[in-house]
């Protein structure tokens, strides 16, 4: 690859490379942290977009398991973990997700269901094939074979058969398999039949509509016929992956569009309400695409699925969300292995040991606001200093003394004076001195810390300049944690880069650059903050979702630009009390999508007085931040809110209507 | 986009002016709300970013198709454009022409396969309906439809519109020739010897004789034109080609693929001189492709700006007439800006209009034009 290419130009993988590529690019650093995906039991693996589900439920694809053998690269799955025989679909890829085409404005119930039941069937069939065909990479393959137990011999495919047509599960629809092969041109010609069916042609075939199975049994019966004959040996653990589950939420809104009332996902519940010990699956989905109350029904039924009972939940976002402790902090390892393969991938020769290869490319790993304050008024500090003619002259000389040497000091003894003005301790304010700054003594170090960006952002206002964003620890925490972000902002960076190179550069040089300057730095994340901001409009209800971030934005930035004294240098985001929310559905969902679509980011929050009860806080996602110009990271007590405050900014900013107010809510009024 | 550009254009964009900052949310009405957040979308990217994104954008996708500057001695487009940009020294001249380049009207091939296909379809295609007074809703519409393209003359009037490819793109098939209409007028009308006085009316007589005698017979004759700006190119060949039989005048339909609002004017205008001649263009361009010479009403800052800067580089656009080769320029507005009120900022792919202003195409010992013309003479 000619390295003028970007190297984090493809931002997804898992659909576009090959499985030798896969060996090299795939990052085993959150295996540790997921190693459930690899033990019995129905597992919904969540996360938001691009937080890595499908790399890692890749690892239970059978043809991975071949790469890693192929190349004589160790199976990154811990070897007492690693037996198990996977298969599974991808809503998407499979075309599944094209059912959604086949729907009509005029369906009646009845044609609702069929519809689902069609894509039951599908689905059942598309897993067998998947099945079969793991079964035959595995055959095909003594290495693998012996290692699992695994017995692809004539003998035992007949035995197979035989059990797998003696299940009642089938409608007759195996009638035409007579051995091995005849079973999977039968699956096939199904799941074809489903293809043209799909893209448009007429109607399903009558045979198929009068034999469509039961979602889950048939391939609860297909693994239990290998047992059974003898091909895969009864201690292999079985993991069957659904993928992109989020497509069928997708599916269902485009129904409820035409006010029909398709219940897709009851399918894939279905199959995990089964039960079978016999089989685990594998749920990929964004949070809440199973859970949310009234959608886990089966189909069919009117049970519904209990959490925790018929599945267990892996939440890639709170594996890599940053506790108190940083040092425990799995993200950024994640983040530069990740970094690493692809540079490795794309062709840059590097020493292997360098452990913190993404300070080496971005010229250190931390530039301190210190730094940046100095770029703000690298011209002139004229604007810096705000203060208020009635100020003594002597604290107003000692600031702008103060100013010529150290601008985010002076900015930050502005904020203290004013601060003690409004708490009316004037007297404090004669002891000012050159010598003794308050504010930087060692007993207000929290206080400075604290307040230390949001001067800074004061600061490149009033100076009229944009925030820098650069180094690693900026990337870093405007990952926020999720590592498509990551690598759309060191896409970004990468192009900025490349765009600063002279056409004359050596494009045959494969040592590793070093983009040094931070204004490049911070206009690759600049464009790839802007870039988040215009993609949440990709999403269902993402206009909205998008006019009510950009509402947040201006808020928080309006106010901390106005925040003179410093008091809120936390009101970047908002709290909100559980209670509250819970009198507001509405607003909640809201709240909710916005961190499920990657627009927000949502944690608990212990608020200061105990009456305010359980709460959460809610904050712009941090890629946001340089868009809106506000601060990425969240220190001291965010905005406390009611949900009447917020409900009244969504309907101003027209992203919900206004609801009847009772007449109790009226007399509150 | 060459790195100089960007750092330029990276360092006009850190200067950080939101619109958006004064509102209080709480307070404010649903109306200034709206305001607030459409503000806010216009905060970041900069404009200028914005602009340097579009431009990337276009120069892919659309700049590339410039004929002109396939080959070398020329650059690519970037380069031109960075180049193009030198030509001023002032930072607000630089950001004037920059917030140009990607306001000019381009019209790439793609474009022009479009047009033939519209012009086919719409225009020509209604006036065939009226001349055969076909009923659009009578089953045997299409057929008759078909019969009378059979029986229509396709022509073009000058050599740029490459009535080839119309033929082609619309499946048109049949006519063996198809003459270049200015051409047959300037034979017929240009001939100096006096002997062959005559002359004229001989070659319409025999043109009439063509088409009477083509099997089926051409009964009308259609006039393309790819792009017509003030129309004096087309005028005396369009008149040529209503007059060619004066006692059953043969019926004439005038269709230029893209026209310019004095062309639109002038071509009403031989309407109204030739009972035979109807006229119904495929895309008129509106003012906004044009600078006008003098200030409108309500006119935006970057107009304002341009045309001062058009008529303060003019010098060096013209440059010295006797140090190169080039034709000088008709004045700072281009060919035609009396009767356009202005000058255009329109490019074709195959050549940019001698109506366009010349500081985007001409080239002088001192300026760097963007889109480079080819001259006819």
């Amino acid at each position: 690859m000619p390295l003028r290419n970007n190297p984090f130009q493809l931002l997804y993988f898992t659909e576009s490379i090959s499985d030798e590529e896969y060996t090299k690019l795939f990052s085993p650093v959150l295996i540790n942290e997921a190693l459930a995906i690899f033990q019995p039991g129905t597992i919904v693996l969540e996360g938001v977009q691009g937080s890595g589900k499908s790399m890692l439920l890749a690892l239970l694809k059978p043809e991975i398991r071949f790469a890693y053998l192929k190349d004589d690269i160790p199976f990154p799955v811990p070897q007492e973990f690693s037996r198990f025989l996977g298969a599974g679909i991808n809503l998407l890829r499979s075309g599944a997700i094209d059912f959604g085409a086949r729907m009509a404005k005029d369906f009646t119930e009845l044609q609702c269901k069929h519809l689902v039941t069609l894509f039951g069937d599908f689905v059942n069939f598309w897993i067998i094939d998947d099945i079969l065909q793991g079964l035959d990479i595995y055959g095909a393959n003594q290495t693998l074979a012996s290692e699992l137990q695994i017995d692809c011999s004539k003998n035992a495919l007949k035995r197979f058969v035989n059990h797998v047509k003696s299940k009642e599960c089938w409608f007759d629809s195996l009638r035409g398999a007579t051995d091995y092969s005849s079973l999977r041109s039968t699956i096939k010609k199904r799941i074809n039949e489903y293809r043209r069916f799909l893209r448009g042609h007429s109607t399903i075939n009558e045979s198929i509509s009068n034999t469509s199975t039961i979602a889950g049994e048939p391939i609860s019966q297909v693994i239990r016929s290998a047992r059974e004959s003898g091909v895969i040996p009864n201690d292999l653990h079985v993991f069957i992956r659904v993928d992109q589950c989020e497509e069928m939420v997708r599916l269902e809104a485009k129904a409820e569009e035409h006010d029909l009332h398709i219940q897709f996902r009851e399918v894939v519940n279905k199959m995990l309400g089964t039960r079978d010990s016999n089989v685990s699956y594998r749920l990929a989905g964004r949070r809440y695409a199973f859970r949310t109350s009234g959608e886990t029904r089966m189909h069919g039924t009117i049970a519904s699925l209990e959490d925790m009972r018929n599945f267990a939940v892996v939440n890639l976002d709170e594996i890599l969300r940053r506790r108190e402790n940083r040092k425990n902090w799995i993200f950024p390892k994640f983040a530069n292995d990740v970094f690493r393969r692809r540079l490795k991938w794309s062709g840059y020769k590097f020493d292997d040991v360098e452990k913190e290869l993404i300070s080496v490319v971005l010229g250190g790993s931390l530039m301190s606001i210190k730094e940046k304050v100095k770029c703000y008024t690298k011209n002139s500090t004229r604007f810096v200093l705000q203060m208020d003619d009635e100020w003594p002259l002597s604290i107003r000389q000692t600031l702008l003394n103060l100013l010529e040497s150290d601008p985010l000091s002076a900015k930050l003894g502005e904020a203290w004076v004013r601060q003690q003005i409004k708490n009316k301790k004037e007297a404090s304010l004669e002891y000012l001195h050159e010598d003794d700054y308050p504010w930087e003594r060692e007993s207000k170090k929290w206080w400075k810390k604290e307040r230390l960006f949001l001067a800074s952002l004061q600061i490149a206002a009033a100076q009229g300049q944009k925030l820098i964003w650069a180094r690693k620890d900026d990337v870093i925490n405007l990952s926020g944690s999720n590592i498509l972000v990551f690598v759309t902002l060191f896409q970004h960076i990468w192009q900025a880069w490349l765009r600063s190179q002279p056409l004359s550069a050596d494009w045959s040089d494969a040592s590793l650059p070093c983009i040094e300057s931070h204004y490049i730095q911070s206009e690759g994340i600049e464009e790839a903050s802007d870039r988040w901001y215009d993609k949440l409009r990709e999403e269902t209800e993402g206009d909205s979702r998008r006019r009510f971030v950009s509402l947040l934005g201006i808020l928080f930035r309006n106010g901390l630009r106005a925040d003179k004294d410093m008091s809120y240098p936390g009101h970047n985001g908002i709290s909100l009390s559980l209670n509250d929310l819970e009198s507001d559905s509405g607003v909640y969902s809201i709240l909710q999508d916005a961190s499920v679509y990657g627009a927000m980011v949502d944690m608990k929050h212990t608020p200061k007085t105990k009456s305010r009860g359980e709460s959460r806080k809610w904050y712009l996602h941090p890629v946001l931040a340089p868009h809106f110009q506000v601060p990425a990271m969240h220190t001291k007590e965010p905005m406390y809110v009611d949900v009447r405050r917020v409900r009244k900014w969504l309907e101003k900013a027209q992203v919900i209507f206004p609801r009847e107010t009772s007449p109790a809510e009226e007399a509150d009024e | 986009m060459p790195h100089t550009i960007a750092e330029m254009v990276r360092n006009w964009s850190r200067e950080y002016k939101p619109t958006s900052t004064s509102i209080n949310i709480d307070e404010a009405s649903v109306e200034e709300l709206d305001k607030a957040l459409a503000a806010a979308e216009r905060d970041y990217p900069s404009e200028y970013e914005r602009i340097k994104s579009q431009i990337d954008y276009l120069a892919a996708v659309l700049y590339d198709e410039f004929e002109i500057t396939k080959y070398p001695p020329h650059h690519s487009y970037p380069v031109r454009l960075r180049d193009w940009l030198n030509n001023v020294t002032e930072t607000s001249d630089k950001q004037t022409l920059f917030t140009l380049a990607p306001r000019i009207f381009f019209i790439g091939p793609k474009e022009y396969l479009s047009l033939y296909h519209t012009a086919l379809n719409g225009p020509i295609a209604r006036w065939l309906i009226d001349q055969e007074q076909i009923d659009i809703t009578g089953e045997n519409a299409h057929t008759k439809l078909q019969d009378a393209l059979s029986s229509t003359w396709f022509c073009a009037i000058t050599d740029s519109m490459q009535i080839a490819r119309f033929y082609h793109v619309n499946l048109l098939a049949g006519v063996d020739l198809r003459p270049e209409f200015r051409l047959l007028r300037y034979i017929a009308e240009a001939s100096p010897d006096k002997v062959r006085q005559e002359f004229p009316e001989e070659l319409k007589r025999k043109v009439i004789n063509y088409m009477e005698s083509y099997s089926p017979p051409l009964k009308r004759l259609v006039l393309l034109e790819d792009f017509v700006a003030t129309g004096s190119q087309m005028k005396k060949t369009v008149r040529f080609a209503s007059a060619l039989r004066l006692d059953d005048p043969l019926p004439v339909f005038l269709c230029p693929l893209v026209v310019c609002q004095s062309g639109y004017r002038l071509a009403k205008e031989l309407v109204a001189e030739f009972s035979n001649l109807s006229f119904e263009p495929t895309l008129v361009l509106d003012e906004s492709v044009i600078l006008p010479v003098s200030a409108t009403d309500n006119e935006d800052t970057f107009l304002q700006n341009l045309r001062t800067l058009v008529k303060n580089t003019y010098a060096s656009v013209a440059g010295d007439s006797s140090q190169n080769h080039e034709q000088a320029p008709y004045g700072p507005f281009g060919f035609g800006c009396k009767q356009e009120g202005g000058g255009l900022m329109v490019v074709l792919y195959t050549n940019c209009p001698d109506n366009t202003l010349p500081l985007i195409h001409h080239r002088s010992e001192i300026w760097n034009p963007l889109f480079p013309r080819s001259s006819r003479v």
